[in-house]
């Protein structure tokens, strides 16, 4: 008959084994710690969104349109600072499906808000003036989700017109050149 | 352990053994959702709007240059009035507004339209530090 005594003492070693692996692990493992707040995950959606309607807002226009053929809406109303118009197309007509925003504004809210910014550069270095800001509720400022930030390149024949505080361009080269359109969207 | 019954033990062991295995299984499950994390912010921290945009603008503003530069001939191409063929301001402001806004470094090459075919390699270059991305030679036929 075979004797099944040691069985209690090998079962012991795996065990000890196990400790010692488990050991080792939690050591080397304890060195970097993983906190929520390390990590910086944005609304990948609210980016990924702004994105597209930024892009298709630089869309060029139709071609037999009276406007240049080269340009497009996003392009148009940088070069006339179109404040309203801006916010009424990027928010109105391509982020807020109406009937939402309907019941958005019953409730009270907006939903999501945006800022506008164009960078440009001059001899040496590179200068901002505001495209768009939001007027009134800008949110509650101690709970609300991180803003995201969509940008697009458009490209200027010269200097853009119709702005509040024309100084801001005083700098600017009149000249075909790019610029930045940055777009700083949150969640209200 | 001469007279003393160790029949025990078995329970206490095969208690610890699956005690272990339910911990192990406890940390597999506390890094499944670290591994959705680092996965999702691989895909969001990849500057694909950027690449894109960046692509898009270069190509169509220099066709835009080019056309509205009417420059069809070599002979041409430069000191025309108002005509920047080769995109010296332009590039000069992608590469700023990449540097400052983006943290990113991009360099774009745009040579002298030449050939037979009259045509000429533009490359784009961009790095942030994390992603690079070179394309090189797109020929473009002025």
């Amino acid at each position: 008959m075979v004797k099944d005594g040691a069985q209690l003492y090998t079962m012991e070693g795996i065990a000890a084994g196990l400790i010692m692996l488990l050991t080792t692990y939690l050591v080397l493992g304890s060195t970097s710690v993983y906190t929520p707040g390390d990590t910086h995950l944005t609304d990948m959606q609210l980016e990924q969104v702004g994105s597209d309607i930024l892009k298709i807002m630089d869309i060029p226009r139709n071609l037999t349109s009276s406007l240049k053929p080269n340009q497009s809406d996003l392009g148009l109303m940088v070069n006339t600072t179109d404040q309203q118009g801006f916010n009424a197309s990027f928010l109105g007509t391509y982020l807020n499906n109406p009937n939402i925003a309907a019941d958005a504004t019953k409730s009270g809210s907006t939903r999501i808000q945006i800022k506008a910014t164009v960078w440009f550069r001059n001899q040496s270095s590179l200068q901002s003036y505001q495209l768009y800001a939001p007027s009134g509720n800008l949110g509650n400022f101690s709970a609300r989700e991180p803003g995201v930030r969509v940008t697009r390149l458009v490209h200027l024949s010269g200097k853009p017109t119709g702005l509040v505080d024309p100084t801001a361009l005083d700098n600017m080269n009149n000249r075909p050149q790019e610029v930045l359109v940055e777009v700083l969207m949150w969640e209200v | 352990m001469g007279g003393i019954d160790n029949e025990g033990q078995w329970i206490i062991m095969m208690g610890f053994l699956v005690s272990l295995g339910i911990f192990f299984l406890a940390i597999i499950i506390s890094q499944s959702t670290l591994v959705g994390q680092t996965t999702a912010e691989g895909v969001l921290e990849f500057p694909k709007n950027d690449i894109q945009d960046l692509r898009h603008d270069i190509l169509l503003v220099e066709k835009f240059e080019r056309e509205g530069c009417g420059c069809s001939t070599p002979a041409c191409q430069y000191g025309t009035a108002g005509c920047d063929i080769n995109m010296t301001n332009i590039r000069e402001d992608i590469k700023q507004i990449s540097l400052y806004r983006k943290s990113a470094i991009v360099n774009i090459t745009m040579p002298q339209c030449s050939g037979p075919s009259n045509s000429r390699d533009v490359s784009i270059h961009y790095n942030n530090g994390v992603t690079v991305y070179d394309e090189s030679p797109i020929t473009i036929y002025c």
